[in-house]
């Protein structure tokens, strides 16, 4: 056990030390330069993917408003910056706060009740949202957008790159610390049984509030940073396809794993780009790839990775003795 | 002794069907009580009620004198009233010593800046965590299965692992639902010892069983239930004599 997790954190330095270095060879070509700004967004991406991770994944509540928590956590901070002119590095924690105390209202009456109905709260929450920016053009600056000007420190692509990787690592190992600690704990007992968990003195409600309003802390991150690589906000940024893309990064990558909603976002981000040309064909692709993913790893790649592992490792470790199963 | 648990005419209806019917009962500190019935009388009802899982239409329920009626599980649980379940209920995907450290966490205090900061209160916990679910795991008889997912690990000891979820939160009252439910008869001995074991340690247990047999060498005392209604309440073995209770149960208990 002790092992496969030392191996799990040298592929993660490992994919850290490439992330790290990628902009290196990036910054030589024309084509490599943009190939770092998509990766810088598939990062933020995989913020936003992460967060989800913990309320979905780690806690079992289907979060469907995560577009409109990235949307509204990118107006957040332009606006503030641009138009109340607040400093950047202020206004950079406060949209994460203010996020949270968004998701924090919402899952006050959704989690009061059982099953679905969170999903149906948080998706109708996400078409208001985006109904809102879409029409209060006073609000969110229609088509046209919010402009927002990034402190000069990141007026560079690459300063903006590290920027965003730098704090996708501080929010795995955010969750990474949550999931593995008794609060952690806590949230799976739900995801688990909810029944049980109860009976053991645990508040679903208030555990389920918990998780949720992290996740929102998160994603407000993920929405500053997006605002803060594009350097403009427009409404189009609050539409619940962002929330589907978001979650199915998450199923693809592979839920309730750390890795996963990371190598889901990044990996069908680029992915994406990279098939632009196919222009609305290239979602009948994405269905295709979510229905192979979802009868054949239904955890997900990484949770794919993880079963092939233990396979191999059983294998290995017990060269068929029968009779020990009837016995034992 | 001491009354532990006071269930003071109790009443629950589904719609028309009374499913418990004013139903009486204490249960003395340090005793084994055994609830007893015909399938459909109410038992598991009764132990929904005390277990706050549902809320009685009539009727107080005291845990040590404190009124806990109508309270939600958790904060019955809090209280100090531990529970299983008919189908044994287990985080069957989570490891056993991770069944065992949820059931710890009503007696830590760990918040999220806590675990996110490893605050010197979030590493003490976690040291008595650890402890707490050694002791559990070899109490329980446990320690080979700690780190095998509950779903995996044999019935019988599936059975044992959620005696032992529900006394890591130091219960004073643990109420059991068919704990030897589906296991064999050679095995059913092992759980028996256990529940001997816990009583001996000073928790109180409250028992729904249907193995007559396994009952009157157990228990203490015997309530006995049918549609809802209690018919008889004593020793084991004037309970069984009782008519009332032969006619509920056709005669099997003399047998």
């Amino acid at each position: 056990m002790k092992k496969r997790l030392n191996l799990n954190i040298m592929v993660a330095l490992a994919l850290l030390a490439v992330a790290v270095v990628l902009p290196l060879f990036f910054q030589r070509s024309s084509a490599g330069k943009y190939n770092m700004i998509v990766l810088t967004y598939a990062m933020v991406w995989a913020v936003a993917a992460s967060s989800l991770n913990l309320v979905l994944g780690y806690t079992g509540q289907a979060c469907l408003a995560h577009g409109a928590l990235v949307g509204i956590g990118a107006y957040s901070l332009a606006i503030m910056v641009e138009r109340v002119g607040i400093n950047y590095w202020l206004a950079l924690p406060l949209t994460c706060l203010l996020t949270a105390f968004i998701g924090f209202l919402i899952g006050l009456p959704s989690f009061r009740t059982r099953g679905p109905y969170f999903a149906i709260v948080t998706l109708c929450f996400n078409v208001i949202v985006y109904a809102t920016f879409e029409n209060w053009t006073w609000l969110s600056g229609g088509l046209a957008g919010q402009p927002f000007t990034v402190p000069a420190v990141l007026s560079s692509r690459l300063a903006r790159y590290y920027f965003v990787l730098a704090f996708l690592v501080l929010t795995v190992l955010v969750v990474r610390q949550i999931v593995k600690s008794i609060v952690g704990a806590s949230f799976l007992s739900i995801l688990s049984n909810e029944g049980l968990s109860e009976s053991v003195g645990i508040s679903a409600f208030r555990y389920k509030l918990l998780s949720f309003t992290v996740s929102c802390f998160l994603a407000g991150l993920a929405g500053a940073l997006f605002a803060t690589a594009s350097g403009r906000v427009d409404y189009s940024i609050t539409s619940y396809l962002h929330s589907f893309y978001v979650l199915i990064y998450v199923l693809i990558g592979g839920v309730a794993t750390l890795a996963g909603p990371v190598l889901g976002a990044v990996g069908l981000y680029f992915l994406l780009e990279k098939i632009k040309g196919l222009g609305e064909f290239r979602y009948v692709g994405f269905g295709i790839l979510l229905i192979l993913i979802i009868i054949f790893f239904p955890r997900g790649l990484v949770g794919g990775i993880n079963q092939l592992k233990d396979w191999i490792r059983e294998k290995r470790s017990a060269p068929a003795s029968p009779g020990e199963e009837v016995a034992g | 002794m001491s009354v532990i648990l006071e269930v003071d005419s109790v009443t629950k209806r589904f719609g028309g069907l009374v499913a418990v019917n004013k139903v009486d009962f204490t249960v003395e500190e340090g005793s084994i009580l055994g609830l007893i019935g015909p399938n459909g009388a109410g038992k598991s009802t009764l132990f929904n009620l005390i277990g706050g899982t549902l809320k009685p239409d009539e009727g107080r329920i005291r845990l040590d004198g404190k009124d806990v009626t109508g309270w939600p599980p958790h904060r019955v649980a809090r209280e100090g009233i531990g529970r299983t379940f008919q189908t044994t209920a287990l985080f069957e995907e989570l490891p056993v010593y991770l069944n065992l450290a949820i059931g710890y966490r009503m007696r830590t205090r760990s918040n999220l800046f806590d675990v996110l900061l490893r605050t010197p209160r979030a590493r003490r916990e976690q040291n008595e965590i650890t402890a707490r679910v050694m002791e559990i795991l070899a109490f329980t008889g446990l320690t080979e299965y700690f780190d095998r997912p509950a779903g995996s690990i044999p019935q019988e000891a599936q059975k044992r692992l959620a005696i032992g979820i529900a006394l890591m939160g130091r219960p004073r009252l643990l109420l059991l639902d068919e704990p030897t439910g589906g296991v064999g008869p050679e095995e059913t001995g092992r759980i028996i010892e256990l529940i001997r074991k816990v009583r001996d340690t000073g928790v109180t247990v409250c028992i729904i069983e249907h193995k007559m047999k396994m009952v009157m060498g157990l228990v203490d005392r015997l309530v006995v239930l049918n549609f809802g209604v209690k018919i008889a309440d004593g020793p084991p073995q004037e309970v069984c004599r009782d008519p009332a209770v032969i006619e509920a149960y056709l005669g099997e208990c003399i047998a």
